[in-house]
C-alpha cells in the first residue's frame, strides 16, 4: 500500500464537465431520448432547445458529491433519505448537428464521429442484407434500426437518470413540451435500469479504468478512489485490483494523456484542440438486442457436443457460458475459479478483478482483507482467448496493437444499462419473453476511432486480435465473405484443443450513433450562438 | 518437417533450380540465427530450423497478427496527417546516413533521387493514378520482401556473404543464375507493359560522399529495388529498409532470448523487451508484437520457428468497410493477385470494369476514398510460426544489449540505442532525451558478449554494400 500519488494530476473543471462522463450517473433508473430535427438545418430550433435544456444539464460538481452520499447510504453511514431524488440530464450532439451549429471543427478530430455510426455500420461488422433469410426485415441492418439509421438519425441524445422512473417520465414530458418541440421528432425513447446483472445473467460492469485527476473542493479529492497497490515500476498503478489509473485525456479532451514508457507521468495534451472541444468527450451509443433464449439454447447444444469429445467431457452448459464470457454469473472470473462458480470468501468486488493474463498476480492485503494471488495464462488455457472479457480487455498481454500500455489507451468509460424485462427462465414461452430486451451500450472516450472502433473492429470481430484464437463469441460479428457470419474460436482442455463455432447472433445491434458531449460552457456557446 | 523451404505464399514463379536455391537461402538464414544464439556451453536455444530439427505434425501453430498501417505514424499524427505521411517517399541516401546520392556518369557525379515508402509494417501500397484525369484507378498492396526479387534479378551470387576483409564466408551450394526475363515478365504484369529491363538495374555506379571520400553505394548493373516501377510509378515489392524477410527471421530468433533487467528480474513488458533486446523499433506495431509474443511462448518453455513457407502475409481484410456509392458490396473490389486468402502476398483494390462509377466514389468505413492509406487501415498482417516443447527448459536469461531514450519534447517518441551509446548523444539545443526505463540499464550492458544476438542489420544496409572506395 502507498499514499495516493496525485502529484501533477489535473484539477477538473467540475462545473464544466458533464456528470455522466465522469464520475458517471450510475443511478438505477436511466433513459436515453434521441431527438431529430424535422429540418436538420433548423439552427434556431437547435439553439432554442439547447438554451432551454442548458440550466438543467448536470455537471461533475453535482454528481461527484451525490455519488459519495449514495456510497455512504449503501454502507449504512447515512439514511436513505439522504439520496437526492433529482433527475440528472446530460446532452450530446451528432456531427451533423454540431456542423449545422457552426462547429464542424469537432468532426475534424475523429473520422468515426465525422461520418457516423450509420455510415460505418458495415465496417463495424453489421449485416449488409436488409432482409433475413425468411424475408423479414433484418433488425441488424442499419435501414431497419430502431434509431440511428438512414432517415432516423439522432441529432441530440439526452441521457436522463435518477432514482425514480416516474420523476424521469415527468422530466421527459417537460422536454417534449418545451418551446419549439414541434420542430423535432423523438426517434428514440429507451428507458432502462442499471442492474448489476445483464440479461444473459452475468454480473456486468465490474472492470472500469480509473481516471486520474482531482475534483476541486476545500480539499481536492481524487475522482477515482485509491486503494493503492504498489506494483513494479513499469506496470500500471492500480486504484484497486484490476483497475489501472489512466490519465484523463483518454476520456476528456484537453487533459493529459497516457504515455508509452511511463504510467505515472502525465502525457501531453492532444495538440491543436479547438477551444470548443475542451472538457468534452465523444459518446458511443449502441442499442444491442440480446437473444437470451438463443444464447442458452446454443450453448446447451454446443456444450453437449463438446462433452462428447475426448478431453472435453467436463464441459457443461454453465462452464461453456463462463468460458465464453470469461466470468461466471456471479462475476467470479474463470481465471480465479476455472471449474465452478465458487463465490469468493474474500468478500467485496475487489477479488473479482485481481488477475492478469500474461503475469501471475501475488497475494495482497487490501485494508486488512487478504486476497489470494492467481497464476498467469498467457496462451488462454484457463480463460480462453475468445472470452469476452479477454477480447475487450487483454490487460497485461502484448496484443496485435502493440505493447500492453496501448490496451490502457483503448479502454472506455462505460455507462450502459439494460432495457426490457428480465428473461423468465421458468416460463420460456411466457408473454414477458416475447418482449425485446438488451443492453444500451454507452461509452465515453477521447477518440471513437482509437478506442471503441479498435475494440469492436480489431478485437471483437476478428480471430487474430488481441491474440490469435477466436472471435468474441458473445458479441463479435464475423462479416468475412463466405463465412456465414459464423464466429469461431479455440478451447483448450488438459489433453487437447478444439474449435467451436456459433452461427446464430446472440447480440444484434439495432441502432445507435456517435455523439459529442461538449463541456457545459460549449453547450452554452451553442445555445447562444457562440 | 519440410524437406526444403518453399517460396513465400507458395507462388509458382521459380524453376526447380531456383526453388532449390531459394530453399538453401532460407535454410541458411534460419540456421545462421540459430547459430548466433548458440554459445559454447551447451545452453538451450529456443529457436530452431524445422528442416533440421523435426517436430511432430501436431506441433502448435502460432499466428501473430498486427495492423498494416504504420503505428509510428498513427501515434505521431492525427488521422489525416498519418495518411499523408504514409504516402511520402523517403530518401534512400538518408537511410544510409548520407546526404545525397549521385550517379557516376563517366566520372562526373550527377545527383540522383532514390526513394522508399514511409510504410514500415511489412506492407506497402501505391495508388495508380490516371495521368489524363488525375483519378485514382487502383491501389496495389504488397508484402513481398525485396530479397525474393533480388534473387530473381541477380541470382544466388547476390547473397554471398563476406567478412570485412572481403573473404567469402558463405555462398549457396546450388548456384542460381540471374533470370532477367522472369523479372521483366513479372514487373510488366504488376507495374505495366511499359517496363524495360534497363529500368530495373543501375545503369551506372551510385556513389556518395562519406567523410570526405567517395564511396560506392550500389554497383553498376546491380538490381535497383528503388527503380521507378517499384516506387514512384508502381509497387512490385517492399522498399522500406525495415521490411526485409531476413529481418523477420532475425527478429523472431532474437526474441527467443529471455532478458532480465539490472536487478535480474525477467523482462516481460513489451516495450521494455524491445528496448532491451536489440531488434526493431519500439514504436512499430509489428516488431514489439512479434517479439513479445515469441518471448512469451519461450517463457512457457516452447521453442519456436517460422512455418514454411517463410514469409509475411496480409492475413485478413475488413471487407465490410468497403461499399459502393449505392450501397454495393465492396468485396468485389478486391483481387488477390499473389498468394491466397490468409496468406496474401499481393492484392489489388479497384472498381470492376463497367461499374459505372470511379474509385473515388467508393466509401471506406463511410468515408469517400481519397488515399490508399484508408484501404491499408483495413488490412491485418500475420506471420506464422510453429512452437514445440522439446523439454529442454528455458534458455539462459541475458542482460540487455540496447536501451531506449524518450524525447522530453514529445514523450511518445522512443528511440532504441545500442548499449554503449548514451541518450545524451541524441540531445539537440531544443530537445533533450532521457533514459526510458532506467531499471533496464543500471547494471552494465553486456553489449560485447551479446553482440551476435543483437546484430539484426538488414541485408541491404550491410556495410559491405557501401564501404568501397570508387
Amino acid at each position: 500500500m502507498g499514499e495516493p500519488s496525485t502529484v501533477d494530476e489535473p484539477l477538473f473543471a467540475a462545473s464544466d464537465i458533464q456528470g455522466n462522463v465522469a464520475p458517471g450517473f450510475a443511478t438505477e433508473e436511466q433513459r436515453l431520448v434521441g431527438l431529430r430535427f424535422k429540418d436538420p438545418a433548423d439552427v434556431p430550433a437547435a439553439r432554442l432547445l439547447l438554451a432551454q435544456l442548458l440550466p438543467s444539464v448536470t455537471p461533475m460538481s453535482v454528481v461527484f458529491p451525490a455519488r459519495k452520499v449514495r456510497s455512504a447510504v449503501a454502507r449504512g453511514h447515512l439514511p436513505v433519505s439522504a439520496v437526492s431524488s433529482e433527475v440528472w440530464l446530460n446532452v450530446a450532439l451528432s456531427a451533423d448537428a454540431l456542423s449545422n451549429l457552426g462547429h464542424d471543427e469537432v468532426a475534424r478530430l475523429d473520422k468515426a464521429f465525422e461520418f457516423g455510426m450509420g455510415a460505418r455500420s458495415y465496417s463495424l461488422g453489421d449485416p449488409r442484407e436488409p432482409t433475413s433469410a425468411d424475408g423479414s426485415p433484418n433488425p441488424g441492418h442499419r435501414a431497419n434500426w430502431v434509431a440511428g439509421g438512414p432517415g432516423r438519425e439522432i441529432h441530440v441524445l439526452l441521457t436522463l437518470a435518477g432514482t425514480d422512473a416516474a420523476a424521469i417520465d415527468t422530466r421527459v414530458g417537460e422536454v417534449l413540451g418545451l418551446e419549439g418541440a414541434d420542430r423535432f421528432d423523438v426517434v428514440l425513447d429507451l428507458p432502462g435500469v442499471r442492474r448489476d446483472t445483464e440479461h444473459f445473467g452475468f454480473v456486468d460492469g465490474l472492470s472500469q479504468p480509473g481516471p486520474r485527476g482531482l475534483v476541486p473542493g476545500d480539499e481536492p479529492v481524487p475522482l477515482t478512489t485509491r486503494l493503492l497497490l504498489d506494483l513494479r515500476v513499469g506496470e500500471p498503478e492500480l486504484s484497486r485490483p484490476g483497475q489501472p489509473l489512466v490519465w484523463p485525456g483518454q476520456y476528456l479532451l484537453g487533459l493529459p494523456t497516457q504515455l508509452p514508457s511511463d504510467y505515472r507521468t502525465a502525457g501531453p495534451v492532444r495538440p491543436n484542440l479547438p477551444p470548443f472541444a475542451h472538457n468534452g468527450s465523444f459518446l458511443v451509443f449502441r442499442r444491442l438486442r440480446q437473444d437470451v433464449a438463443a444464447f442458452y439454447e446454443d450453448t446447451a447444444t454446443l456444450a453437449n457436443d463438446l462433452a462428447a469429445k475426448p478431453g472435453f467431457g467436463h464441459i457443461t452448459p454453465e462452464l461453456l457460458r463462463a468460458l465464453i464470457v470469461g466470468r461466471w454469473p456471479s462475476g467470479q472470473p474463470v481465471m480465479r475459479s476455472p471449474y465452478a462458480d465458487q463465490p469468493s470468501d474474500e468478500g467485496g468486488r475487489e477479488p473479482l478483478n485481481h488477475f492478469q493474463f500474461a503475469r501471475a498476480v501475488p497475494a495482497i492485503d487490501l485494508d486488512g482483507r487478504p486476497i489470494a494471488g492467481v497464476g498467469a495464462d498467457p496462451s488462454g488455457r484457463v480463460c480462453p482467448v475468445l472470452a469476452h472479457i479477454r477480447k475487450v480487455n487483454p490487460r497485461d498481454l502484448p496484443t496485435d496493437q502493440g505493447a500492453e500500455f496501448r490496451t490502457l489507451t483503448f479502454q472506455m468509460l462505460r455507462r450502459g444499462f439494460s432495457f426490457g424485462p428480465p428473461y423468465d427462465h421458468d416460463n420460456p414461452s411466457g408473454e414477458q419473453n416475447g418482449t425485446e430486451r438488451g443492453l444500451a451500450f454507452v461509452s465515453y472516450q477521447a477518440s471513437i476511432e482509437n478506442q471503441f472502433e479498435i475494440l469492436n473492429n480489431k478485437w471483437m470481430n476478428v480471430d487474430g486480435g488481441p491474440q490469435t484464437g477466436g472471435h468474441d463469441l458473445l458479441v463479435g460479428q464475423n462479416s468475412t465473405p463466405g463465412q456465414d457470419r459464423t464466429r469461431t474460436g479455440t478451447l483448450f482442455s488438459d489433453t487437447g484443443q478444439t474449435v467451436v463455432s456459433v452461427m446464430r447472433p446472440w447480440v444484434v445491434p439495432t441502432g445507435g450513433g456517435y455523439f459529442f458531449a461538449p463541456s457545459i460552457a460549449s453547450l452554452g456557446a451553442l445555445a447562444h450562438g457562440g | 518437417m519440410p524437406d526444403s523451404f518453399s517460396p513465400p505464399g507458395n507462388v509458382g514463379d521459380f524453376t526447380d533450380q531456383q526453388r532449390t536455391g531459394w530453399s538453401e537461402l532460407i535454410d541458411h538464414w534460419v540456421s545462421s540465427r540459430v547459430a548466433s544464439l548458440t554459445d559454447d556451453n551447451g545452453q538451450p536455444v529456443a529457436f530452431f530450423n524445422e528442416r533440421l530439427t523435426p517436430v511432430p505434425p501436431d506441433a502448435a501453430e502460432a499466428a501473430i497478427d498486427w495492423d498494416a498501417f504504420p503505428l509510428t505514424l498513427k501515434v505521431g499524427y492525427d488521422t489525416d496527417g498519418a495518411r499523408q505521411e504514409s504516402g511520402r517517399l523517403l530518401s534512400v541516401a538518408g537511410s544510409y546516413g548520407l546526404q545525397r546520392l549521385y550517379e557516376n556518369v563517366d566520372g562526373t557525379p550527377q545527383p540522383i533521387e532514390l526513394s522508399y515508402r514511409n510504410q514500415d509494417e511489412y506492407c506497402e501500397w501505391q495508388p495508380t493514378v490516371d495521368a489524363a484525369t488525375g483519378e485514382m484507378r487502383r491501389v496495389a498492396f504488397t508484402c513481398e520482401g525485396p530479397e525474393y526479387w533480388e534473387f530473381i534479378a541477380s541470382g544466388s551470387d547476390a547473397f554471398r556473404e563476406t567478412d570485412n576483409g572481403g573473404n567469402e564466408t558463405w555462398s549457396a551450394s546450388t548456384s542460381v543464375a540471374a533470370d532477367p526475363s522472369m523479372l521483366l515478365d513479372r514487373y510488366r504484369r504488376f507495374a505495366g507493359p511499359e517496363v524495360k529491363l534497363d529500368d530495373l538495374f543501375h545503369g551506372n555506379d551510385i556513389v556518395a560522399q562519406d567523410q570526405g571520400r567517395w564511396v560506392r553505394v550500389f554497383a553498376k548493373g546491380a538490381y535497383n529495388p528503388y527503380n521507378k516501377w517499384n516506387t514512384t510509378d508502381g509497387v512490385v515489392h517492399m522498399t522500406h529498409p525495415a521490411n526485409l524477410l531476413r529481418a523477420e527471421i532475425d527478429l523472431a530468433g532474437t526474441a527467443t532470448v529471455p532478458r532480465a533487467d539490472s536487478h535480474g528480474q525477467p523482462i516481460t513488458g513489451t516495450t521494455q523487451f524491445v528496448c532491451c533486446s536489440g531488434f526493431g523499433s519500439a514504436t512499430r506495431s509489428s516488431d514489439p508484437t512479434i517479439g513479445a509474443t515469441v518471448n512469451s511462448l519461450v517463457r512457457q518453455h516452447l521453442s519456436l520457428t517460422l512455418r514454411d513457407p517463410v514469409g509475411v502475409y496480409m492475413k485478413t481484410i475488413n471487407y465490410g468497410a468497403f461499399e459502393g456509392p449505392h450501397g454495393e458490396d465492396g468485396t468485389a473490389y478486391w483481387r488477390i493477385v499473389r498468394g491466397q486468402e490468409g496468406m496474401i502476398l499481393r492484392a489489388e483494390f479497384a472498381v470492376p470494369d463497367g461499374a459505372g462509377y470511379p474509385l473515388s466514389a467508393v466509401l471506406v468505413a463511410g468515408e469517400p476514398l481519397r488515399s490508399g492509406a484508408q484501404v491499408a487501415e483495413q488490412i491485418r498482417m500475420s506471420l506464422y510460426g510453429r512452437a514445440y516443447d522439446f523439454g529442454q527448459g528455458l534458455p539462459p536469461t541475458r542482460p540487455c544489449v540496447t536501451h531506449c531514450c524518450t524525447s522530453q519534447v514529445n514523450r511518445n517518441l522512443l528511440q532504441v540505442l545500442d548499449g554503449t551509446t548514451s541518450c545524451d548523444t541524441l540531445n539537440t539545443p531544443g530537445e533533450t532525451w532521457e533514459e526510458s526505463f532506467p531499471e533496464l540499464t543500471a547494471a552494465a550492458i553486456d553489449s560485447l558478449a551479446d553482440s551476435r544476438v543483437g546484430d539484426t542489420e538488414p541485408l541491404l544496409r550491410r556495410p559491405t554494400r557501401r564501404g568501397r572506395l570508387v
